[in-house]
């Protein structure tokens, strides 16, 4: 049975004006914290996203348990405590574009709004993205940041100060269009 | 006092010990896939066709596993150093088993390729996700 999200995003693919819709398997979601006791960093290459010129929307989803670290504990210790990828194995945000993006070849400056969803909470999230649009292809780059306190993810006394209070994710997706 | 300096001695000795424990296991890297012993082998076919029909069972089978994957290769995507080979399902389906290779790899398998994958399923999107994976063998 095919889960929710695919649905959702089966539906954004889906409509019509299908030469404007771009999406990749593969595309990177990082994340990095910076403390002055530790520097943090990990890796998705598995983001599945879809952006529709037409119809001005973006959609991301992605697996918790693709997030690489260089440390063993520390990719162990995001996935069983802070995240609870058993409990809620995927992160996902739609949203919508604003701002001017055509379909000719340039570089487009543009603002992304929507709706994170990550340790089973949603909230808005707002960032500054550009899209690259060349033949038969559209990528995403997007940098904004994220609470883990927004999104219930309680991070031990213990560790607190090798965490840091707000997490820099950079998103990247090189999308093709879709060939249906 | 000797009784009293043993002690000591083995007290600093154990506070010593735990302290290096628990910095080597603090420290110590990501355990690749490659790296892992191998839980189950599978094709591709087979892995794709468990999870799309019930997932939650299917992830109590192989997620978290180190899997040794074969099938055919369906789609080849290189951005830089990354690599990611697409194993196919089987004719009528569009997902399969994602690969993200942890390294680069020279030859490149190619579309049609039957390959023998080792690497870490960690679930289901589109496709089954297997990540730090290696190219056993091409065929």
């Amino acid at each position: 049975m095919k889960p929710m999200y695919v649905m959702a995003l089966a539906s954004l693919l889906y409509l019509p004006a299908k030469a404007q819709t771009f999406m990749t398997r593969n595309g990177k979601v990082n994340f990095y914290s910076k403390t002055p006791l530790e520097d943090i960093k990990a890796e998705n290459r598995q983001v599945v996203a879809a952006i529709d010129l037409g119809k001005k929307t973006v959609a991301l989803t992605l697996l918790q348990k693709n997030f690489l670290f260089e440390k063993q504990l520390m990719q162990d210790h995001y996935n069983e405590n802070y995240v609870e990828s058993d409990k809620f194995p995927k992160a996902q945000f739609t949203g919508t574009i604003t701002g001017n993006v055509g379909t000719s070849p340039g570089t487009y400056k543009v603002q992304i709004s929507g709706n994170l969803t990550l340790h089973g909470v949603t909230k808005p999230v707002n960032a500054p993205a550009e899209l690259e649009v060349a033949d038969g292809k559209v990528t995403g780059k997007a940098d904004f940041k994220v609470k883990p306190s927004d999104f219930d993810i309680k991070i031990p006394a213990l560790v607190k100060d090798k965490i840091a209070s707000e997490i820099t994710v950079q998103v990247l997706a090189a999308c093709t269009a879709l060939s249906k | 006092m000797t009784r009293k300096k043993t002690i000591l001695f083995a007290a600093v000795f154990l506070c010593l010990v735990a302290g290096g424990t628990g910095y080597y296991l603090y420290n110590k890297p990501r355990t690749t896939a490659a790296e892992a012993h191998t839980d189950d082998s599978v094709t591709a076919r087979e892995l794709y066709g468990t999870f799309a029909k019930d997932e939650k069972t299917a992830g109590k089978l192989y997620e978290n596993k180190v899997l040794e994957v074969t099938g055919t290769v369906m789609n080849v995507e290189q951005n830089g150093k990354e690599v990611s080979v697409l194993l196919a399902a089987g004719e009528s389906d569009s997902g399969g088993v994602n690969c993200s290779l942890a390294e680069n790899t020279d030859p490149l398998p190619k579309s049609g390729e039957t390959i023998r994958v080792k690497g870490k399923c960690t679930g289901f999107l589109m496709d089954v996700s297997l990540v730090d994976a290696t190219i056993l063998t091409t065929k």
